[in-house]
């Protein structure tokens, strides 16, 4: 059973379209990252699934069941955290914490102190006085201390220093492992999900452009780098399988979407002449600059992987 | 966490966010309730109108209580936790109603204050608050659209002049639903209007919608409302202010004669002479007019000043009768000859001096006569600081000096009951004789002008009148018993108050020959 399955969703404000026909299937237990850039529709997308705002089209199923039928103790576990989510300001962190444990059955206070801890929170001072950064631990202890089975996160590393962030991140594969989170994840901040995710989404005006196993993205994904004194053959180019193609003297350096077994001597085919071809794993970020490129017209096309792929 | 236990929660979280509000909202009810029953820190006539701020606090403390927890906002907090709408606007609601509670009970204890029955006070407060419940409410939907405070406050502003710019444009294309629209009666509109208001706040909090349209559909039926409202609540006449039936059409005796202009700014200036009514009856001209006819046929409508006053101004009375009391300073009395006389004097313009320069035929005198039936009801002892109350009404003598050089008090009258509550059993204005049983004699007060206003009570929107007049005694004549310590001694102050029993229209005989105008 897919932890979150929606199909169809568009969304519009006014007349412009953040959304259009969106599909995505998170399967249970994954940690998917949702890359996109900005003002692709990620808080959007993630908003709907959050029931904050209701899609124009489309449906959306959290753990087996319609959004729309969820019952309150249904709700008790999924969390959500958002980089502009408004927190009650003139509460204290602790008066916030007594205001959410009896929401949920589940509200762990030893991991809230533990969160707390971590981050060096203190539990008698006004939310509202908290620095951004601040502000969004205080949020993430709200949606962890719960230990809820689904998290949405929109931007969470937003403000965080990276000794914080390296924590959070940790922390968060911990809870995964141990509690079985499904955690949806977009953020800016690639390096971070490298370590993290198992699955990639990609959204780019509106339209989910890819959706996958992070396993089957890096054999996908190269990233390949050839070395030639014959720089007339560097010339070559791929319309649709190099992407994010970068040349600098007898260097020529693109990824490469759709690698197989037979991609090597492929290329080497190509690049008779060549010193050096480098194949190596995409990272994350270069997949991502890739993608928001190709999106861009700013290199080739990016083929598109059904999003539905990954349930 | 059951449905109620959540409730319970969410207030609990309320009420402690909007503490601050809550003790502010708190102290202008109590402000207002203390100007009510005059208490003394909070007497002073300024704070009559606390009742306004009463009203503001009260629309924006529902309005935070609403925009704490925002339906439409896509980054509430509340939204993104496992808490039933339902009860989140359950929530809402009932800290809206105890906004609109506070100050009713308030005031249903308060108007034990004036003598008001408790079956009465909650009646007439629930009347008062139509306006109130609709303003919260109002305010409660206006919340639940707008982003925070800022945009709640433009808002509120915005709409009337859209209703304004609105009605402006439909009046000028001469629609015609506005009069239907308005013949609602008050209750209905605001039952309907709340009922509209109430299913626009479970739609939002349901769906969570934020689109445009729905705003507009919602400022649009808040704006409505009070229009609605406001056109439902223009009091109707009372029956016993309809034109009068034959009954009471007792012929006065009214006469008219020219004065000497020496004695007056104008020339045509004349003397309106009233037979002496029965006893406990006041006759009242108003609304005088003044036709001057010229020799050649034209007729020029004067401006009337009239400059009497007294027991009665504009009109005679005879205080009612009290058994065993004969009153010494009667007008009827005073000249033997029964009458009472109004001084008119037509001002005509430069305009009209040249028209009617050639020579006046007659002038005639229309106007509409009140009358009045005169009642004795309570008592109070003519001492500073002495009250009367009776169901609604609040007599209290401020000052008072008397003794050997005469008798004068100043005297405030309070009557808990506003223009939506008009009572026809009673004028607001309140006269007052002295009557010493003892020796079987009485005086007539006379009325002096001092201060008349409303006031505010403690729900926005409810009004009393508060008048504040001096009263002396009018000249006694040579010969009569002097009105001194040892009368005084003896003396009570008696209400008395006066009940419309109609009008009539009068037109006098045309008096011919009037002297001619000089430019």
């Amino acid at each position: 059973m897919a932890a979150v399955e929606a199909s169809h969703l568009s969304y519009s404000y006014g007349r412009t379209e953040a959304l259009h026909d969106v599909n995505l299937a998170v399967p249970e237990g994954a940690l998917y990252a949702l890359l996109g850039p900005n003002g692709a529709g990620k808080t959007t997308l993630l908003q709907i699934l959050m029931g904050l705002r209701r899609a124009t089209e489309g449906r959306v199923a959290i753990m087996g069941k319609d959004r729309a039928t969820l019952t309150r103790a249904d709700k008790a576990r999924i969390s959500y955290v958002a980089e502009g989510q408004r927190l009650p300001g003139w509460m204290r962190l602790e008066q916030l914490e007594a205001y959410l444990a009896p929401l949920y059955p589940t509200w762990d206070p030893a991991l809230a102190d533990t969160m707390r801890d971590r981050f060096s929170l203190d539990p008698y001072r006004r939310v509202g006085t908290f620095s951004r950064g601040e502000h969004m631990k205080a949020a993430l202890l709200c949606a962890v201390a719960p230990r809820p089975q689904l998290v949405l996160m929109d931007e969470p590393f937003t403000g965080m220093d990276p000794v914080v962030k390296d924590d959070l991140v940790r922390g968060l594969l911990a809870s995964a492992a141990s509690d079985g989170w499904t955690a949806i994840i977009s953020s800016h901040d690639v390096g971070e999900l490298e370590l993290v995710t198992d699955w990639v989404g990609f959204i780019d005006h509106g339209r989910m452009r890819l959706s996958e196993d992070r396993d089957r993205l890096r054999e996908r994904f190269k990233r390949v780098t050839v070395i030639s004194i014959d720089t007339a053959t560097l010339e070559q180019r791929d319309g649709d399988e190099w992407l994010s193609i970068d040349r600098a003297g007898k260097r020529l350096s693109f990824v490469l979407a759709d690698a197989t077994t037979a991609t090597e001597d492929s290329l080497r085919a190509r690049f008779p002449g060549a010193e050096t071809i480098e194949i190596r794993d995409a990272t994350l970020g270069e997949i991502f600059v890739a993608m928001a490129r190709g999106a861009r017209g700013q290199g080739s096309g990016v083929r598109a992987r059904n999003p539905e792929a990954g349930a | 966490m059951t449905w109620f236990g959540e409730l319970r929660h969410l207030l609990g979280k309320d009420l402690t966010e909007h503490r601050w509000t809550v003790a502010l909202y708190l102290l202008a009810v109590l402000v207002a309730a203390g100007h009510m029953v005059g208490w003394y820190p909070f007497t002073a006539p300024v704070l009559g109108s606390t009742m306004v701020f009463v009203g503001l606090i009260g629309a924006v403390l529902a309005a935070s209580i609403v925009q704490g927890d925002s339906p439409t906002r896509s980054d509430a907090f509340w939204a993104s936790h496992p808490i039933d709408a339902s009860a989140m606007l359950a929530t809402k609601l009932l800290l809206g109603l105890a906004v609109l509670a506070l100050p009713i009970a308030a005031q249903v204890i308060a108007l034990q204050d004036y003598d008001v029955s408790w079956s009465e006070a909650f009646t007439r407060s629930m009347h008062d608050a139509r306006l109130y419940a609709l303003i919260v409410l109002g305010a409660l939907v206006i919340a639940a659209l707008t982003r925070d405070l800022k945009s709640f406050v433009l808002t509120v502003v915005a709409i009337p002049i859209g209703l304004l710019m609105c009605i402006a444009i439909l009046s000028i294309r001469k629609s015609s639903w506005g009069m239907s629209f308005g013949a609602a009666d008050a209750a209905v509109a605001t039952l309907v209007a709340a009922g509209v208001e109430l299913v626009l706040l479970v739609w939002l909090y349901h769906t969570r919608d934020s689109r445009w349209a729905t705003r507009l559909a919602g400022f649009a039926v808040v704006g409505l409302s009070f229009v609605w409202l406001g056109m439902a609540s223009v009091p109707r006449e009372p029956a016993s202010l309809r034109p009068a039936t034959g009954v009471i059409q007792v012929p006065l005796h009214l006469d008219w004669a020219p004065r000497r202009q020496s004695t007056t700014m104008s020339p045509l200036a004349m003397d309106l002479t009233f037979g002496t009514p029965r006893e406990g009856m006041r006759y009242e001209i108003h609304g005088t007019k003044v036709t001057a006819r010229a020799r050649d046929g034209t007729s020029e409508d004067l401006w009337v000043s009239s400059s009497e006053m007294g027991f009665s101004p504009n009109g005679a009375a005879t205080p009612p009768a009290i058994p065993g009391v004969r009153w010494l300073n009667l007008t009827a009395e005073d000249s033997g000859s029964g009458r009472h006389v109004i001084r008119l004097e037509p001002m005509p313009s430069d305009d009209q001096r040249e028209k009617l320069r050639a020579g006046i035929e007659s002038v005639v005198l229309t106007g509409t006569m009140d009358a009045t039936r005169l009642v004795a009801t309570d008592t109070l002892a003519p001492a500073q600081g002495a009250t009367d109350v009776r169901n609604g009404r609040r007599i209290v003598i401020d000052s008072l000096r008397s003794g050997a050089n005469g008798f004068s008090a100043l005297i405030r009258t309070r009557r808990a009951s506003g223009p939506s509550l008009f009572s026809p059993d009673f004028d607001p204005i309140v006269d007052f004789v002295l009557v010493n049983r003892a020796r079987g004699e009485g005086v007539v007060l006379l009325r002096q002008v001092n201060d008349y206003s409303g006031d505010g009570m403690i729900i926005p929107g409810s009004t009393m009148t508060s008048q504040r007049f001096r009263y002396s005694i009018r000249h006694l004549p040579d010969g009569r018993p002097a009105i001194d310590d040892a009368w005084l001694r003896g003396a009570k102050l008696q209400v008395i108050d006066a009940v419309p029993l109609g009008s009539y229209q009068v037109k006098l005989p045309p008096l011919a020959a009037p002297p001619p105008l000089e430019r």
